[in-house]
């Protein structure tokens, strides 16, 4: 099964061509406009800017990535319609139903959160692997492997925070989720906090390289909370209020992001007591990030060898069009085609109803 | 104008109940204040005294959360969050205008200054939040006159 992915709902335009092959998935083409240079300028996402370059930047992605005009030798056509930026989404979505239509062929809507679990089913060619040098060494994915049912999924993303039981295909149970600020904001704040660029998860990770992770206390906040909800506001105005009395900014981007990955692992493995899963799933944009990985992984490794970790690409762990594609072919074969006529786009689309 | 002081979360969320109890739908609340102030924590004990349960998030990615609450007069808050926008024209594609003094709509927003102009016309009333120490916020409510 070929199929052409399509993901617009937040700074990413992205369009993909992905075969499926048993169960996995090969990544034919994906052609991605970053907008992160460009929203650097501003400090964040704008929605009238990115919804704007997403209508410009559609037709030349798809010439660049090669689809045939009448849509020759594509089976379906995946498309994100939620949740996300309502001028963004639409974009995406108007694109992907007008090529069904014009195309008579199957229109799948796929959760942007769905996608991102789908992720770690993806195969990344091997050239992708090969340049990124230094981090290479540091895929922790269960290479050639493919998760096994239950999976507790951990996405972290700007938007996102939430552990999710997958007990199969396209069955989702919602364990717990961010009551306030998703991890990535946090991120995002604090690195404007302390004078860095967007996004702020590499800055700080960066910088928290010089720093030292133990030098400021700061607060582990829901750890004793009883659930497996996450709250990170109260970590951000801690920073705030650290950084008014210190300089060392070295250490408390270290400090913070000691926090935020203690946090998220310490709910996560709270979760795989509860649930014994066979394979925990890490994505999600903050899922590059190489000590939240590192630690989730050594956790698990001490917990239970059996289970096993799996975390996106780095080439895939930001938005694109090729999970999106990969999680569209699995709804398509439960037979949850969409009418290209009447899909739209849905803000507030929640992955568990 | 009325103020009061909140020594903690949890008490902000409930001064934002007590608030929320005299709002009978067409309101618009400009919530202002630092970031770490508690303008999430404000707009969740709102969230949560209207819709009976369902706690409000972040809106600063989706920046609009709308959520459903079933009242006589009140059917939904529409909580937007302005905190990336960078110019009133950008207030445009978030189509706040559909909400803005319906009467079965509260709209809270948070990091309003962008769009004063646009709140203005609808009579907005205002919360002003100031952390006066690590723990103590002092809140202002006033009508925005």
């Amino acid at each position: 099964m070929r199929l052409l992915g399509i993901e617009s709902s937040c700074d990413e335009t992205a369009l993909a061509l992905v075969v499926k092959e048993g169960e996995r998935f090969e990544m034919e083409k994906s052609v991605l406009s970053s907008q992160a240079a460009m929203h650097a300028r501003y400090g964040g996402v704008v929605p009238e800017v990115a919804a704007r370059e997403h209508a410009e930047q559609v037709f030349p992605l798809l010439v660049e990535l090669g689809v045939p005009c009448d849509g020759s030798g594509i089976d379906v056509v995946a498309v994100t319609a939620g949740p996300g930026l309502i001028p963004a989404l639409r974009i995406g979505v108007e694109l992907g139903k007008s090529l069904a239509w014009a195309w008579g062929k199957p229109l799948v809507a796929v959760n942007h959160l769905e996608g991102h679990i789908y992720s770690v089913w993806i195969s990344a060619p091997a050239v992708l692997r090969e340049a990124k040098g230094p981090l290479k060494s540091f895929d922790v994915r269960s290479e050639g492997r493919i998760p096994l049912f239950p999976s507790l999924c951990l996405i972290v993303s700007g938007g996102h925070t939430e552990l999710v039981l997958m007990r199969g295909h396209g069955q989702y149970e919602l364990l717990g989720r961010t009551r306030d600020d998703a991890a990535g904001e946090a991120f995002d704040k604090v690195a404007k906090l302390l004078g860095l660029g967007y996004p702020g998860g590499p800055e700080i990770a960066r910088l928290a390289q010089e720093g030292d992770a133990e030098a400021i206390a700061l607060p582990r906040p829901m750890l004793e909370s009883g659930d497996l909800d996450f709250s990170f506001s109260g970590l951000k105005t801690a920073v705030k209020r650290e950084q008014a009395e210190r300089e060392q900014r070295a250490d408390l981007a270290a400090g913070f992001q000691q926090a935020v990955v203690d946090v998220l692992v310490s709910k996560t493995m709270k979760a795989v007591e509860q649930y014994h899963p066979r394979s925990v799933i890490l994505t999600g944009g903050v899922s590059a990030n190489r000590l939240l990985r590192e630690t989730l992984a050594h956790a698990l490794n001490a917990r239970d060898a059996r289970i096993t970790f799996h975390a996106p690409d780095l080439s895939l762990t930001g938005d694109n069009a090729v999970m999106i594609a990969a999680a569209g072919a699995m709804r398509f074969e439960a037979g949850q085609i969409c009418d290209p006529l009447t899909l739209s786009a849905d803000a507030n689309w929640a992955l568990v109803r | 104008m009325q103020t009061v002081i909140s020594s903690s979360p949890d008490q902000t969320k409930q001064i934002a109940a007590k608030f929320a109890a005299t709002l009978s739908g067409g309101e618009v609340v400009l919530l202002e204040g630092d970031m770490g102030s508690g303008k999430t924590t404000f707009a969740q004990g709102l969230v949560e005294a209207l819709s009976r349960g369902e706690g409000a998030r972040s809106p600063t990615f989706t920046l609009v959360n709308i959520y459903p609450v079933s009242q006589d007069r009140i059917k939904q808050v529409v909580h937007a969050d302005l905190y990336r926008l960078k110019s009133d024209q950008e207030l445009a594609p978030l189509a706040l205008e559909e909400w803005l003094g319906r009467k079965d709509t509260v709209v809270l927003v948070e990091w309003p200054e962008i769009g004063t102009s646009v709140f203005l016309d609808c009579s907005p009333i205002r919360v002003h939040l100031d952390a006066t120490s690590e723990q103590e916020r002092l809140l202002t409510i006033s009508s925005y006159a």
